[in-house]
């Protein structure tokens, strides 16, 4: 189901997929899978890609309410699994997209609602879809209010963040007010994304918008499937060829906080902060009610000293965007992949462990072995994984970063 | 009974740059000092319950060593010597550590004796020894990782990216970083405990190391609970800028590879964008854009 795949399945050749599976003496495919499953691995991490990303990003996710997300296809029913799935991929996209923005719009009875603004805490919008889990799907969504909505907002943002709308949508219609083929237009003129993911099945319209904006159309298989989709969609894309670049001014608060004198070790730790005073965060003032917020310690913006109890945030009072370094750095395997490890045989190998898990190769388990093309050392095929995939340095590299 | 094995891996920092000033004053920790102590603490580690397990990584200027556990040579020793009234494991686990470390001292280059450590290297090579033990593990044991990492040198700031990057994965499979540090406060190992939630301590004195390792870093999270810890300090999360690494409190940051720059400039050096002066924001043409809407 590529993007720029207008054969379609039914269209192309015959295939003996089957045909790739072998078994083994024993009879058990196992050993055929499992090695499928490492290239596919492997194949997936190449293809992170390595141009310049949008690293800053204000997405609108607009969520289908209605009728057609009744439907039990998906268990146990699709808008529940819809909501499951986007609260995790609400944490995963602001794990790779530390300092951008996310809002949700939802759409039923031919009508839209925004149901969170552009905002940068997670926890906030995740709150906020557990509660449409009770809400009632009813009548047809429409697609052009939908798009009018993110327009209206989205066309305000800097024009060196990413502008991005995506649909998860169960619908096979779309009950417009005037003619969308405009508002795509307009879409595209305003560089804003749109990516749909189908619950359903394909609708001509919703390719056009897709391919017309340059985002991704895809229709999910299973429930799998979907959340793989939502993976791609929470890792930075590659930048358009327009992008502007710019220098963003930003804040970086210190903690401050109240010390007790108990229990303390390191004597060291100074006394003086001992009078500071308890004080409402802005985060919270807004939120009326509640003692929340009310503590001693927090972040306090460098150039106007607002109290803010998370980061990052935007100040309320000066609109400086305030992060934390690790925020930033978070981000910065993006800028800096390590190049994939070579496929090596075993007898080439000086040494006989893995240089990262001290697994000692054996010829039964490890039947392919990797190489950095850098350092020169060995690694089993797990480690290889882990390397591209979580930890984003090499072992051995690390000595020539330091030696330099 | 469900038995949940803890592992922890020990980084200890051997570089010789350390404690090659320490040799002339007497009054502090030398380094068999120092060896002895971390022995006595893996030892107490051991003995503490029959569900731990230890890992020991040393890590000099530009090496790193695996010396506890270590298959090959644990094969050799045989504890033949029981008459001393020694717990089997303790002796086996002394004489590998000992064997090892003498080898592993033996090979130091004396050259380019940097003054930063491989503690990165070690601390990546641990989380993929964890990688495969939480690989290994069966379905129903619940076993639990702890990373424990006694430096001694100061940190090298350009290792800044790769350290955070083990411990953002560190954070991800939930192993707490413990920090312990004989110099000067190291702020890139204060962030990876608190980032992680484990223990970060500046020993005040080299000489009571053996205590500060008993009483703090002996026990887990759940035992943690119930004694009496160091105060937590703030942590200080200001980055320092790509240009002239001093931290900073406002900073400019480059909205295609988010570089932190001190002041303006026209172009980005990591990536090489040039910026739209006329564009670049300096916050009130930022903010006046926003309120627009
Ligand atoms: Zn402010
Ligand atoms: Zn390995
Ligand atoms: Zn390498
Ligand atoms: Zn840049």
């Amino acid at each position: 189901m590529d993007d720029n795949d207008d054969q379609y399945r039914w269209e192309s050749g015959y295939e003996r997929t089957w045909e790739v599976i072998q078994e083994d003496e024993s009879g058990s495919i196992r050993a055929t899978v499992n090695a499928i499953n490492q290239k596919n691995r492997r194949k997936e991490l190449a293809q992170l890609p390595n141009v310049r990303l949008g690293m800053m990003r204000h997405l609108y996710v607009v969520l289908d309410l209605s009728d057609a997300m009744k439907d039990q296809d998906l268990r146990p029913n699709r808008l529940f699994c819809s909501i499951e799935l986007l609260k995790e991929f609400i944490f995963l996209y602001f794990d790779s997209n530390p300092i951008s923005q996310i809002g949700i719009i939802i759409t039923r009875k031919k009508r839209v609602e925004k149901i969170s603004e552009l905002a940068g805490n997670p926890r906030s919008h995740v709150a906020l879809l557990e509660q449409l889990k009770y809400q009632e799907c009813e009548g047809e969504a429409s697609i052009q209010n939908a798009l009018d909505m993110g327009l209206q907002t989205l066309k305000h943002m800097p024009k060196y963040s990413s502008r991005e709308m995506l649909f998860v949508l169960g619908c096979l219609t779309t009950c417009d007010p005037g003619n969308i083929l405009q508002t795509i237009k307009t879409c595209k003129e305003n560089e804003i994304r749109c990516s749909v993911i189908s619950l359903s099945a394909e609708v001509r319209i919703f390719r056009k918008l897709c391919i017309d904006t340059k985002g991704l159309f895809h229709v999910i298989t299973d429930s799998t499937h979907f959340q793989e989709l939502l993976q791609i969609h929470s890792r930075p894309l590659p930048a358009l060829d327009k992008f502007e670049s710019s220098l963003v001014r930003m804040g970086f608060p210190k903690y401050r906080t109240y010390t007790t004198s108990n229990a303390n070790i390191s004597s060291t730790t100074t006394s003086s902060t001992k009078h500071e005073k308890a004080s409402m965060c802005m985060c919270h003032l807004e939120q009326r009610g509640g003692t929340n917020g009310f503590s001693i310690g927090g972040y306090f913006c460098p150039t106007c000293e607002s109290k803010y109890c998370e980061l990052p945030t935007e100040c309320s009072v000066c609109h400086l965007t305030l992060v934390s370094a690790p925020h930033l750095a978070r981000s910065y395997h993006f800028l800096f992949p390590i190049e994939q490890f070579i496929e090596a045989s075993m007898d080439k190998s000086e040494s006989n462990k893995c240089f990262g898990c001290q697994h000692i190769f054996d010829e039964q388990k490890h039947k392919n072995i990797f190489q950095c093309t850098n350092c020169k050392n060995f690694f089993c095929f797990e480690c290889d994984l882990f390397i591209h995939g979580t930890i984003f340095t090499c072992p051995g590299c690390i000595r020539y970063g330091q030696l330099k | 009974m469900s038995s949940s094995v803890k592992h922890l891996v020990v980084i200890i920092d051997l570089n010789p740059y350390y404690w090659s000033d320490k040799i002339a004053s007497s009054t502090t920790l030398n380094f068999k000092q120092y060896l002895n102590i971390i022995i006595q603490f893996c030892n107490a580690y051991i003995a503490f319950d029959i569900n731990h397990r230890l890992i020991i990584i040393g890590c000099s200027n530009n090496e790193t060593h695996f010396l506890y556990p270590d298959p090959t040579n644990e094969s050799i020793i045989i504890p033949t010597v029981t008459k001393t009234n020694m717990f089997e494991q303790l002796f086996v686990v002394d004489r590998v550590v000992e064997n090892n470390l003498k080898q592993f001292i033996e090979d130091l280059s004396p050259m380019n004796t940097s003054s930063g450590s491989m503690i990165t290297m070690a601390l990546t090579q641990a989380l993929c020894y964890i990688n495969r033990l939480i690989r290994e593990t069966l379905a129903g044991e619940k076993n639990s990782f702890r990373i424990l990492i006694i430096q001694t040198t100061n940190d090298t700031s350009k290792q800044y990216m790769n350290f955070m990057n083990a411990v953002f994965t560190s954070e991800k499979i939930n192993v707490p970083i413990d920090g312990c540090i004989l110099n000067n406060d190291s702020s890139l190992l204060q962030q990876a405990c608190d980032l992680t939630s484990g223990i970060y301590l500046r020993v005040p004195d080299p000489n009571g190391l053996l205590q500060y390792l008993l009483w703090l870093y002996l026990t887990d999270k759940e035992v943690r609970k119930m004694l009496a810890l160091p105060t937590k300090v703030a942590v200080d999360y200001r980055p320092a800028c790509f240009c002239h690494h001093k931290l900073i409190d406002t900073g400019y940051v480059c909205s295609v590879c988010l570089s932190i720059y001190c002041d303006n400039a026209s172009t980005c050096s990591t990536c090489r964008s040039a910026f739209d002066i006329t564009n670049t924001s300096n916050g009130a043409n930022d903010s006046s854009k926003r309120q627009a809407r």
